[in-house]
């Protein structure tokens, strides 16, 4: 199995009720363990080989970057995706709230294609509540020539194992 | 309504205080959130994340110096809130002109940092960085 790019990356509330995000520049996920290291050694007192590992908190960090901002109207630059599109099961709150607690991002699935056409599937919500958050915006421009791309990022934080 | 991206070509200008700068090299936008996981003990998977203040950390690298954002940094004094406005435009690469402008409030930003102000014999860039402070909204228009 080999990646070849990202197809798109669905942000919503349910399937049928997303933006299909499609400028994609890349897609990160690392697993951050909160002690350090997912395991670490666990050492006994004058013994030369430790007796067991300690187990640590984990979740996954995410990174969407995208090649300027997805809009749910082109003809409007004010419905940005993460201010706009309703992620939560009541159908009332975007992912990003600049003045109170972002709200639960309840689906977000992102589509890969690999080198010989297969699609393939990461699922980090479908429908689950409170375990994805958007965490963080970063928009970066430049002006010198022949630069490609202008891209914002948009970090997020999963409590549960992706499928 | 057609979903899809609003893609910028360039940095435009950076206005603050009445005063508009264009000799932009780049622009940061940082919306920084203090969002955390919450665990106990003997838990792998957190059990939520505790949210706390969001603010935007905005980085300008110009080239060669401006008075854009002078009047709101001293030496021998506080820094005072940009008064009158700050407003960041860009271009839009859509062949028609098309200016997308950012609108921060101006009573609740403030420079942060100014650093890098480096002038080189020579040099094609002489790059001043200024960092500014800004909570509340932004408007996109």
């Amino acid at each position: 199995m080999k990646y070849d790019k990202i197809t798109n990356i669905k942000i919503g509330r349910t399937a049928a009720d997303c933006q299909t995000i499609t400028n994609v520049l890349s897609f990160t996920e690392r697993v951050i363990a909160v002690e350090g290291d997912m395991v670490l050694p666990l050492a006994v007192i004058n013994d030369w080989n430790p007796s067991g590992v300690h187990h640590s908190h984990k979740y996954y960090e995410l990174e969407m970057q995208l090649d300027t901002d997805w809009v749910t109207d082109t003809t409007d630059p004010a419905t940005r995706w993460a201010y706009t599109q309703h992620v939560d099961a009541a159908d009332t709150l975007p992912a990003i709230d600049e003045d109170g607690a972002n709200t639960a991002i309840e689906y977000f699935v992102v589509a890969i294609r690999e080198h010989d056409g297969t699609a393939e599937v990461l699922t980090y919500a479908d429908e689950d509540a409170n375990v994805l958050w958007c965490v963080g915006e970063v928009s970066e421009f430049n002006n010198e020539d022949n630069t490609m791309h202008q891209p914002v990022t948009f970090k997020f934080i999963c409590l549960q194992d992706v499928s | 309504m057609v979903a899809g991206p609003i893609k910028i070509k360039n940095i435009k200008t950076v206005t603050a205080n009445t005063i508009t700068a264009t000799n932009i090299l780049s622009f940061k936008e940082d919306h920084v959130m203090n969002i955390v996981p919450q665990f106990i003990p003997n838990t792998y998977q957190g059990l939520g994340v505790l949210e706390r203040a969001k603010w935007r950390t905005i980085t300008f690298t110009l080239d060669s110096d401006s008075d854009v954002f002078a009047a709101s940094w001293a030496i021998t004094a506080i820094n005072t809130a940009l008064g009158t406005s700050f407003i960041a435009t860009f271009d839009v690469a859509d062949g028609a002109g098309t200016v997308e402008t950012w609108t921060y409030q101006f009573a609740k930003s403030f420079v942060q940092r100014k650093e890098a102000g480096r002038i080189e014999d020579g040099a094609s860039r002489n790059t001043f960085v200024y960092t500014i402070h800004t909570y509340g909204t932004k408007v996109v228009t």
